[in-house]
């Protein structure tokens, strides 16, 4: 054992085992250093411990204080349910359990823009190998992935979003009646409200039904009526 | 030991006689204790007051089968604590120590130290070396006992006595030859 692991016993003297105190002993015995450290110890803390236990000492007012405290008991025992939830405000206000909801918060923040940044890493490749391959990339995917970006990019979809894309993919323009309007003819998109923005469940939605829109919107332009 | 048991059953109760029976027994270490950690008599003076109210009012979620001293001194310490984070954390800020302060230090024993210094110095510590070194050194309450208290556990007391009492040390090894400098 080196001597830097003997300080500890050096200072926890009192503390140590018969076992550990021999041995301590025996290395005091041999070394010089360890030896002048622990006379050292003994000539300032236990005189400081004396010096701290006599003036820290105010036991004298405590004759008052006796007859104060007795004044002042209440008759009730405190309601159960009131220090529980006290202590519990208490426990939620105290700094650490503030950190570790912020460091929580901070987490899943991160977990969801990694889990987003994940998705759209799959698509882009299967889209690349698809490019690759020479393979005609399937609607759907073309949809998840361009509403992937849009989401990844802007945070939120909007209605003027999905319009440009429409136009881009499609070199189509189409307005928000028209949205609306191609909603209505897929019954599972009905319930879809046409807003400035678009959960990502209906994005879901949006892309599982990819196909169809674009089959309904052609059957739309071919008979007239929209703006092309 | 038996006698502080049936105190207990007593105050569980409702008896007030038993109640200033312990209070004879545990007013002064409490008090001594409080004073230590906040450093001011009036304050402490109402910690304690507060302590002793709240064991009154909770004596019936008391386990007998339970030391009674941890859980006094656990009550004093969140307390004291409480007080630590309503007065922006320093420790030691009292009239009494301000006013100690002003007095010149008798050059009597380099160890022998007033009252303000003896609570400067405890204050070097950080909180849980100061709880730990107050308890074990002052209020000599054993490892079991303060890793009950502050809710660590007893090689967490250890390790933090130990670096109390290092910390300490250094700290009068200092003060010691700067009062041979000066002499």
């Amino acid at each position: 054992m080196s001597c830097k692991k003997y300080e500890k016993m050096i200072f926890l003297d009192d503390e140590l085992s018969e076992r550990e105190m021999a041995r301590l002993q025996h290395h005091l015995r041999h070394c010089t250093v360890c030896k002048q450290q622990f006379d050292n110890v003994k000539n300032t803390l236990p005189v400081f411990k004396q010096s701290a236990k006599t003036t820290l000492d105010i036991s004298k007012e405590c004759e008052l204080l006796k007859h104060t405290i007795l004044g002042a008991l209440p008759e009730q025992y405190s309601s159960y349910w009131l220090d529980f939830i006290d202590e519990g405000l208490q426990l939620l206000l105290k700094p650490q359990a503030i950190k570790i909801f912020v460091s929580l918060l901070v987490f899943f923040f991160i977990g969801h823009e990694f889990y987003i940044f994940n998705k759209v890493t799959k698509l882009e490749q299967q889209v690349s190998q698809l490019a690759a391959e020479n393979i005609e990339m399937p609607s759907e995917i073309k949809i998840k992935n361009q509403l992937s970006k849009i989401r990844l990019d802007g945070r939120n979809i909007s209605i003027d979003k999905l319009s440009n894309y429409f136009e881009k993919q499609f070199n189509i323009s189409v307005d928000q009646p028209t949205i609306t309007q191609l909603f209505s003819t897929i019954p599972e998109l009905k319930k879809i409200e046409v807003k400035d923005g678009f959960s990502d469940k209906e994005l879901q939605l949006l892309a599982k039904y990819s196909d169809q829109i674009i089959k309904y919107y052609k059957n739309l332009v071919s008979k007239g009526g929209f703006h092309v | 030991m038996d006698n502080e048991k049936q105190i207990l059953i007593r105050i569980k109760q409702r008896d007030k006689e038993a109640f200033g029976e312990l209070l004879k027994i545990y007013q002064k270490t409490i008090l001594n204790y409080t004073y230590s950690l906040i450093g001011s008599r009036d304050d402490s003076q109402d910690i304690v007051q507060e302590v002793f109210i709240k064991i009154w009012t909770k004596s019936n979620r008391f386990d007998l089968n339970k030391n009674f001293t941890p859980w006094i001194f656990k009550i004093t310490t969140n307390l004291c604590k409480d007080y630590w984070r309503s007065n922006s954390k320093t420790a030691i800020r009292n009239d009494d120590y301000s006013r100690e302060k002003s007095i010149e230090k008798e050059p009597s024993n380099s160890l022998a130290f007033q009252e303000s210094e003896v609570l400067s110095i405890v204050n070097v510590l950080p909180d849980k070396q100061k709880l730990v070194y107050i308890l074990r050194d002052l209020q000599e309450l054993n490892i079991a006992d303060i890793s009950s208290i502050l809710n660590i556990s007893k090689s967490s007391v250890k390790t933090n006595l130990f670096y109390a009492r290092k910390k300490l040390h250094q700290h009068l090894i200092k003060i010691n030859t700067d009062y041979h400098h000066e002499l």
